[in-house]
């Protein structure tokens, strides 16, 4: 009985035993699975938080130093380590940082230096050698302390595919590092990459369509950074200073600018002074620059203005300073104009006024028509002043009348022979017969003959050649005036119908007011019709216009020339 | 060399890399989580059980796991030689047909 009592305790105590243990086991799994999420879920604020720093310190800028500075002030609260160090590469160097936490030896720095290294040159096998940079900061070195990184783990940065940090953690201690602590590291410096690759692509959109932008512009523009390099310049700018290569170079920049202007000066006192500094006029060459040297700050901070290098505008004012120039001489011009028959009519009436002796009836005269002459010409030179001024404000009007143009050439022409005859000049008139009775204004048409023949006399030289020839077109008539004089230089050749252009000619001694073929023009396109130049320097020119005429005079044109339905198409000018 | 041959050193070549890249605790601590491989302290695999090519797969995984970026960047040879399961599917030509209406047409 007494066995059976004991076998019964037995047993009792042993099922009672192994319900303790598996209880004991169930809750020790329980305490450690609490545990490793509580682990984890710190791992994980851990992660969140410095996703956070970095994403608020970071801002819009590429800085890589800065993520790293943010993981390397937080990584006390993950691991225990000995060094923490970082390889960063920024403007072509390469940044060794390390902060030692425990006295360590030069040897062990070394050590750890080298290994990062290596796996940079490991990921990056094109990599160049570039100059570096050390800093050591914390604790004291100590060259006694024989201890070697006996564990620690490298955490590449990888922006767009391009290694551009290596931070690396490491102990004395043998194992110091679990897999999750690393792991957490190594997921936060993916997150980082991977947050700088989306910044770095939104901001080469964003410089692309800065660079449209600025490539777009009219004005030159160029950028440059405190350091003096070039970092942008546009189209406008390369033109202006005439640099042909698509990447120029500061050298590139500072040989194109005149050695009398001190640029670096220029740009030092903008970065110094933080103030625009404006130049009214530069030469450049054959062109007029005003120049904007503008410091530019680096928003990203807003406690203090930090400037990181400055603008230059140059906006070309070379046409704004010649007409300038053209309006002084269109003064000069006008003022000597005006003053010469004024004085001869002055002079010419005191000699009639108080004569010196008596005069005859035939001295008289001659003073007399002097004078209407004289009087005759301001009028016509004031009349060309009122037409200009009246073209300008858009009041400009003309009269049309039924007239007949082949006359009118006639007569215009009739007045020009005696010139050309005594400069040996051949004139040649081309006029076709069949051209209508059609509406148009004869003053200012004959205006309009007078000034394109004068001017070919002006510049043809003796034994050249003028021919005016009228010719009808559909629905039109066209008159031309060529020469085979000097010809306008291309360049030049845009400003023949603006006011105030003066071309030097064969006949050097002739001025002008410079008004003429600007109303010539404004006289046609009243009509509208349209006017053309045709030049090449040194073999002549040809000034074309056309006159349209009404439906009347059309029909009856084209009654004496049906082929102009058929086959004859209209001159397409200007 | 036979496949299985191929995949180990492929295996070899990348994890000496990645010892470079990252230190080799980290790395041994990470290809010792694949199953069916094992490996000596300094990074030699020692022998292989199961298909090559998942092996290859879940070592890739595991580092994916560390860095996407990692990955791309540094294992390039791993990636290429993987099971064809895992190329991109050839585009389908277009072909236009005479009524204007455009229909795919899947590569041979």
């Amino acid at each position: 009985m007494l066995i059976l009592i004991s076998a019964i305790a037995i047993v009792v105590t042993i099922i009672f035993g192994v319900i303790a243990i598996v209880y004991s086991l169930r809750e020790e799994k329980a305490i450690k699975k609490l545990v490793d999420n509580e682990l984890q879920q710190k791992q994980r604020l851990f992660e969140i938080t410095m996703m956070k720093e970095i994403q608020d310190r970071i801002g819009y800028s590429l800085e890589i130093g800065k993520v790293v500075d943010v993981i390397i002030e937080s990584l006390d609260a993950l691991v225990s380590y000995t060094t923490v160090s970082s390889l960063v590469l920024q403007d072509n160097l390469l940044h060794f940082t390390i902060h030692v936490k425990e006295a360590v030896s030069k040897q062990y720095i070394e050590t750890i230096k080298e290994s990062m290294f290596q796996s940079y040159t490991a990921m990056e096998a094109n990599a160049m050698k570039l100059p570096e940079e050390e800093n050591i900061m914390g604790a004291a070195l100590d060259d006694l302390n024989h201890a070697t990184p006996s564990s620690f783990f490298h955490v590449p940065i990888i922006v767009n595919n391009r290694v551009v940090s290596i931070l690396t953690i490491a102990s004395t201690k043998q194992n110091n590092f679990t897999e999750a602590e690393m792991t957490t590291l190594y997921k936060i410096a993916a997150q980082a990459s991977e947050a700088l690759s989306r910044l770095e692509n939104i901001l080469t959109i964003e410089e692309g369509k800065l660079t449209a932008m600025i490539s777009s512009l009219a004005d030159g523009l160029f950028m440059v950074d405190v350091n003096g390099q070039l970092t942008v310049i546009n189209d406008a700018a390369k033109d202006f200073l005439g640099i042909p290569k698509d990447n120029p170079s500061t050298i590139d920049l500072l040989s194109a600018l005149p050695n009398s202007y001190d640029f670096s000066n220029k740009i030092e006192r903008a970065i110094n002074h933080k103030r625009i500094i404006e130049e009214k006029e530069v030469t450049f060459g054959e062109k007029v620059f005003q120049i904007f040297i503008t410091p530019v700050f680096d928003v990203s901070i807003t406690t203090e203005k930090k400037v990181i290098g400055v603008s230059v505008l140059l906006h070309d004012i070379t046409l704004e300073k010649s007409i300038a120039k053209m309006k002084e001489d269109f003064t000069n011009v006008m003022v000597h104009e005006l003053r010469s028959p004024l004085t001869a009519i002055k002079a010419s009436s005191e000699l009639v006024i108080n004569p010196p002796g008596p005069l005859t009836e035939e001295e008289k005269n001659k003073i007399l028509t002097l004078i209407a002459g004289q009087a005759r010409k301001m009028l016509d030179e004031v009349a060309l002043i009122l037409d200009a001024a009246k073209l300008e404000a858009g009041l400009f009007t003309i009269q049309k009348i039924q007239g007949d143009l082949k006359q009118l050439i006639s007569e215009r022409v009739q007045i020009f022979q005696a010139t050309a005859h005594e400069k040996f000049i051949n004139l040649i008139v081309d006029v076709d017969p069949s051209i209508p009775a059609f509406n148009f204004d004869p003053i200012h048409i004959g205006q309009v003959v007078n000034n394109l023949l004068s001017n070919s006399l002006k510049f043809t030289s003796s034994g050249g050649t003028i021919k005016i020839s009228a010719r009808p077109a559909i629905g039109s008539v066209m008159v031309s005036v060529s020469d085979t004089g000097a010809g306008i230089p291309k360049e030049k050749q845009h400003l023949l119908f603006t006011k105030f252009t003066q071309l030097s000619g064969a006949d050097h001694g002739s001025v002008g007011t410079g008004l003429g073929l600007y109303i010539v023009k404004g006289v046609v396109e009243a009509h509208g019709g349209t006017i053309n130049l045709e030049s090449e320097e040194g073999r002549g020119t040809t000034i074309s216009f056309t006159l349209p005429i009404d439906n009347a005079a059309a029909k009856a044109q084209t009654m004496q020339h049906p082929a102009l339905i058929s086959s004859a198409k209209p001159r397409l000018v200007n | 060399m036979d496949t299985a041959q191929l995949y180990q050193k492929l295996l070899n070549d990348a994890i000496r890399k990645q010892v470079i890249i990252l230190g080799r605790h980290i790395v041994l601590m990470k290809v010792r989580n694949i199953s069916g491989v094992t490996v000596s302290d300094d990074g030699t695999i020692l022998g292989m059980s199961g298909k090559p090519e998942d092996i290859v797969t879940r070592f890739v995984e595991e580092f994916r796991e560390l860095s996407s970026p990692l990955v791309k960047k540094t294992m390039q040879p791993l990636l290429s030689a993987l099971t064809p399961v895992t190329q991109p599917q050839p585009i389908p030509e277009v072909k236009q047909e005479q009524n204007n209406k455009q229909e795919l047409v899947p590569s041979p």
